[in-house]
């Protein structure tokens, strides 16, 4: 799981002095102290690695994360690695839709992990497509539905229930 | 959206727990880097990376309940907290710059704490903030330190920055590096409104410059003169132009250069253009260019000042103007005491107009040169000329002077001959001009139009292409109705020359096919040749004149009606009938001169030549008229005189018809009174024009004294005045001719030269032609103010007074002032004849249909 970008970034043709800014390397370390080394230009993808630049010496270059696992950051670093790529070489709109989808084909698990990672390390695209995925799940679903597939417990007590079906009801598109 | 249940979060945070860790590992040690006490430790990652989390975790946790609210409050309760014990007490330590930089440095300092607030909160701005639509992190931080700080010290800061900068008009050296970074200040705690800056600053500096101003100006207006005065406003202009762009923001500047330009500028304006010995009149008369120039300069910056300039301009070409005017018109009266010839060749002396062009040459080049074209200078020249160039002098009016300069720029032996054709063209635009100042522009036309005939009839044109170059200026400056005669007048004499060479055609052919017709035609001519070699032996004395052998006669021809043409000969390429050269120049009726229709019995030979051209003219067209001008005509004669005991040899006579028609009774006669020269010809013998003819070609008999016999043998003729009863009066003398007096050929006549011009026809407009032409405009005057009034009421039906005047004029405007007199009198008439009808309640007119 380790050191997945290396391999990449030599396969990329360029490699001038122009780009060594870019090219400087950033270590990222997950909750459970697994390191990722990316480019910089990738790990600033994630805003809290941008403002933590910002704001700690030149020298910094290991960022040890709290609250995202190994598991998750590599999916997360995927996801960040690819839509770096694009601001290099765009790839058709069609084409990245096509990945992102892809991308979010996971476990109901992992998806609502990655909602809070990227939440956690601020990339806005990434939280808006995890959660419009985490919205599709719910919608066109009962109540009786949702609550089947998050697993979650009806603590209204009928009455309430009741009352807030009819406050909806406007909201029922039949 | 805010994820619920700290899935993968850390332990819950208590408040006060993570605030003081917040402060401790970031905000505090943020500090102690900011104010340089700890050098150089900077925070590492994973500190960053515990107080962002902190603050994350403190947000979206559910217990013991998410801290926002409390965060957001004791951020900024913090920053307060620490410029009230920090920043303000530094401040309050300095004076003047010292506190500037202070100041300064103080403010970048909490900005970059501000930014770091902002990542390391960034959480409250993205969702706390955001719901809640309150004010972010970043205007929490500014308002903080604009309460707090800039409230307490922006009077210190003000006054500070206000005494650097009359420092720096003083001529200090200043740090306008910090000033600058004061004024940015001052407009970043506006929070993206300029009200802070606009009340606190710039109005306050606005003031002290405008005080600064009042009393620096106030010193200059008593000290220096207006040249001086204007060197330092353009100075301190671009001074506080440079400070304004060293450290003002942009839309300062053209406030502070108002406000400069005010002070300086325009109070004092007035005062400096009257300025005794300094002041604009002074400046123009001296032609001080640069420093008019510069007055253009500066006073071109500030709205409507330029006006009072072109007042001042407009009187003093005015008062040059009219000083010209005034010099012309003493010329003319010391002229007229002599004679009233001599007054009218002192009125068509150049000098006038060539001073008027000199003049115009000179304010144009000024107004061009100096004051950039400026419509407001063009317009106060023009308005200068209108009135100076439309004045009366003496006994002409300034468009008869100018229509007499073009003339002389045009005419044969006349200024512009002498000049290049270049220089000559250069003369007429000016004119021309000069001439769009005229309101009379239509005695111009009137008056060009004669001069033009009569160069163009009697050859004394130097130059075609100054002559069109002249109607194409006055056709760009007035319009093309204006020129259509004279342009008519110049394709007449254009066809006249195709209409010369087909009769020489036509004659070519009719002389070869009709053989019995011409024969007889070519003897009388012969005869007349004879007749008059005969006559001259005979004559024994001398000298009489033939129709002689390139001499054609001449006269022209005019039609009355419409389509009516007049004729006038040509020396050149002449037809030769009957023995005489003979050619024609057809002219269209309206677009000449009228010319009186002269009566006079021509000769055989010469009334022949006039038959076939009429019988000619005839083939061409039956639609016109033919009628001859001989005043317009000229004649060529030949004859052998007599001297020093033989016969000398020929001589070629140059004369105008009348006078060889007078002349040619002496080939049968050597003696006659001028009552039977008259009866012969004809002619009136009251009329100028015998008269001048008679005097022309004779002296008085026996008149004694050098000068006289040295006229002797240049007359042809001898003029015996009759004795008459009581020895009235006059008889004698050299200008009446009466009808007893006896003329006789002069047998002492002899000529040095082989050709000679006999006293030459009136080149120039006599004083009757003026008058001719005076009574021409008017009457011209009159329809057209006729034809106005129809116009406008045609159009508008009814309409009052008033209305119509102003309406009349404006439609006549280009051509002449009308007036309101003349308009009165024209609407009446067309009362009368019932064009239109007066409304007596209302004083409107009505246009009858």
């Amino acid at each position: 799981m380790t050191d997945m970008a290396p391999a990449n970034d030599e396969a990329m043709p360029m490699a001038t002095n122009e780009e060594a800014p870019s090219k400087r390397m950033i270590t990222i370390l997950s909750q459970d102290k697994e390191k990722f080394v990316v480019e910089k230009g990738v790990a600033t993808m994630a805003t809290l690695i941008e403002d933590l630049l910002a704001d700690v010496g030149e020298g910094e270059d290991k960022i040890p994360l709290q609250n995202v696992d190994a598991r998750i950051l590599a999916k997360v670093i995927e996801y960040m690695k690819y839509h770096f790529k694009l601001t290099e070489t765009p790839q058709p709109e069609d084409e990245v839709r096509r990945w992102d989808r892809e991308f979010v084909r996971v476990d109901k698990s992992t998806l609502f992990h990655l909602v809070l990672a990227a939440n956690y390390l601020n990339i806005q695209s990434l939280l808006d497509l995890t959660t419009q995925t985490v919205a599709e799940l719910i919608k066109g679903k009962t109540p009786e539905q949702i609550r089947a597939e998050f697993g979650i417990v009806n603590d209204f007590t009928p009455e309430e229930e009741e009352e807030i079906k009819r406050d909806n009801a406007w909201s029922e598109d039949r | 959206m805010m994820p619920g249940g700290a899935v993968m979060g850390g332990p819950s945070v208590p408040l006060d727990e993570g605030w003081s860790l917040i402060m401790e590992n970031g905000f505090k040690p943020l500090v102690a880097t900011l104010d340089g006490a700890a050098s150089g430790a900077q925070t590492s990652a994973e500190t960053w990376i515990s107080v962002h989390t902190t603050v994350y975790q403190m947000c979206i946790q559910k217990s013991p309940g998410p801290y926002s609210r409390e965060l957001y409050e004791r951020v900024g309760e913090a920053l307060d907290k620490y410029l009230e014990t920090v920043t303000l007490p530094a401040l309050r330590e300095l004076y003047a710059e010292f506190m500037l930089t202070e100041l300064v440095r103080r403010w970048e300092n909490h900005k970059n704490m501000v930014k770091w607030i902002q990542r390391i909160f960034k959480y409250l701005d993205r969702f706390y903030v955001r719901r809640l639509e309150i004010a972010n992190l970043e205007t929490v931080g500014y308002t903080v330190f604009l309460n707090r700080v800039f409230q307490t010290v922006k009077n210190d800061v003000r006054s500070a920055v206000l005494d650097i900068v009359q420092r720096e008009r003083d001529g200090d050296v200043v740090d306008q590096s910090l000033v600058k970074k004061v004024v940015d200040l001052f407009v970043e705690m506006g929070l993206s409104n300029t009200e802070v800056y606009s009340d606190e600053l710039e109005r306050p500096l606005l003031e002290a410059t405008a005080a600064f101003y009042q009393r620096q100006s106030a010193q200059w207006v008593e000290d220096d003169s207006f040249p001086a005065f204007m060197l330092k406003a353009e100075a301190c202009l671009a001074a506080e132009q440079a400070r304004a762009a060293a450290y003002l923001v942009p839309r300062t500047k053209e406030r502070l250069l108002r406000t400069v330009e005010h002070e300086v500028l325009v109070v004092h304006q007035q005062r400096m253009l009257d300025k005794d010995t300094s002041g604009l009149i002074t400046l123009l008369v001296n032609d001080a260019r640069e420093d008019l120039s510069r007055l253009f300069r500066l006073y071109a910056r500030v709205a409507d000042a330029l006006q009072p300039i072109a007042t001042t301009l407009k009187r003093h070409v005015h008062a040059e103007g009219m000083e010209l005017v005034r010099e012309q018109k003493a010329r003319v009266e010391a002229a007229s005491k002599t004679s009233s010839a001599a007054a009218s060749a002192a009125a068509d002396k150049p000098d006038f107009i060539q001073a008027l062009l000199a003049l115009h040459d000179r304010y144009t080049d000024l107004v061009s040169s100096c004051f950039g074209e400026h419509p407001t200078f063009t317009r106060a020249l023009k308005e200068a000329f209108e009135v100076f160039v439309n004045q009366q002098v003496g006994k002409s009016s300034t468009a008869e002077l100018f229509a007499g300069y073009c003339d002389e720029l045009l005419r044969v032996k006349g200024a512009g001959a002498r000049m290049s054709e270049e220089d000559v063209e250069e003369q007429l635009d000016k004119l021309v001009q000069l001439f769009a100042y005229l309101s009379d522009k239509d005695v111009f036309q009137e008056f060009s139009r004669k001069q033009l005939a009569k160069r163009l009839l009697m050859d004394r044109s130097h130059s075609d292409d100054a002559e069109s170059f002249l109607i194409t200026k006055l056709k760009e400056r007035c319009g093309a109705h204006f020129t259509s005669k004279l342009e008519g007048m110049i394709t007449d004499m254009t066809l006249s020359k195709d209409v010369q060479e087909a009769f020489q055609v036509w004659f070519a052919n009719k002389a070869s096919n009709m053989e019995d017709v011409s024969s007889p035609a070519t003897g009388a001519a012969g005869a007349a040749e004879g007749g008059a070699a005969g006559a001259a032996p005979a004559a024994a004395t001398g000298a009489a004149a033939a129709a002689g052998t390139p001499a054609p006669p001449a006269s022209a021809a005019v039609a009355a009606d419409v389509p009516a043409m007049a004729v006038a000969p040509v020396s050149s390429s002449g037809v030769r009938t009957n023995g005489l050269d003979f050619a024609v120049r057809v002219l269209t009726t309206g677009h000449w001169p009228t010319y009186a229709q002269d009566k006079i019995t021509l000769p055989p030979e010469l009334y022949q030549s006039e038959q076939v051209f009429r019988e000619y003219y005839n083939t061409r067209t039956a639609q016109r008229v033919l009628r001859f001008v001989h005043a317009l005509g000229k004649v060529w004669l030949t004859t052998t005189y007599y001297a020093n005991g033989r016969w000398g040899g020929k001589v070629e006579l140059a004369c105008s018809t009348h006078q060889a028609c007078v002349m040619m009774l002496f080939n049968d006669a050597e003696s006659l009174t001028y009552g039977k020269i008259c009866e012969m010809l004809g002619l009136d013998p009251a009329a100028d024009v015998s008269k001048g003819t008679m005097l022309s070609l004779s002296t008085i008999s026996g008149a004694s004294g050098s000068k006289a016999r040295a006229q002797q043998s240049q007359s042809v003729l001898l003029r015996a005045p009759a004795v008459a009863a009581g020895g009235a009066a006059g008889s004698g003398s050299s200008t009446h001719v009466g009808v007893n007096d006896v003329f006789s050929v002069n047998v002492k006549f002899s000529s040095q030269r082989p050709k000679l011009k006999l006293k030459p026809l009136h080149a120039k407009i006599t004083d009757a032609e003026k008058e001719a032409a005076q009574s021409t405009v008017h009457e011209d005057r009159r329809h057209a103010v006729e034809a106005a009034i129809v116009r406008v009421m045609k159009q508008h039906k009814r309409m009052p007074h008033n209305q119509l005047v102003v309406q009349v004029s404006e439609l006549l405007m280009p051509v002449f002032k009308p007036d309101p007199p003349l308009i009165r009198s024209r609407i009446d008439e067309l009362i009368t004849r019932e064009y239109i009808k007066r409304d007596p309640d209302v004083h409107v007119y009505e246009y009858l249909a």
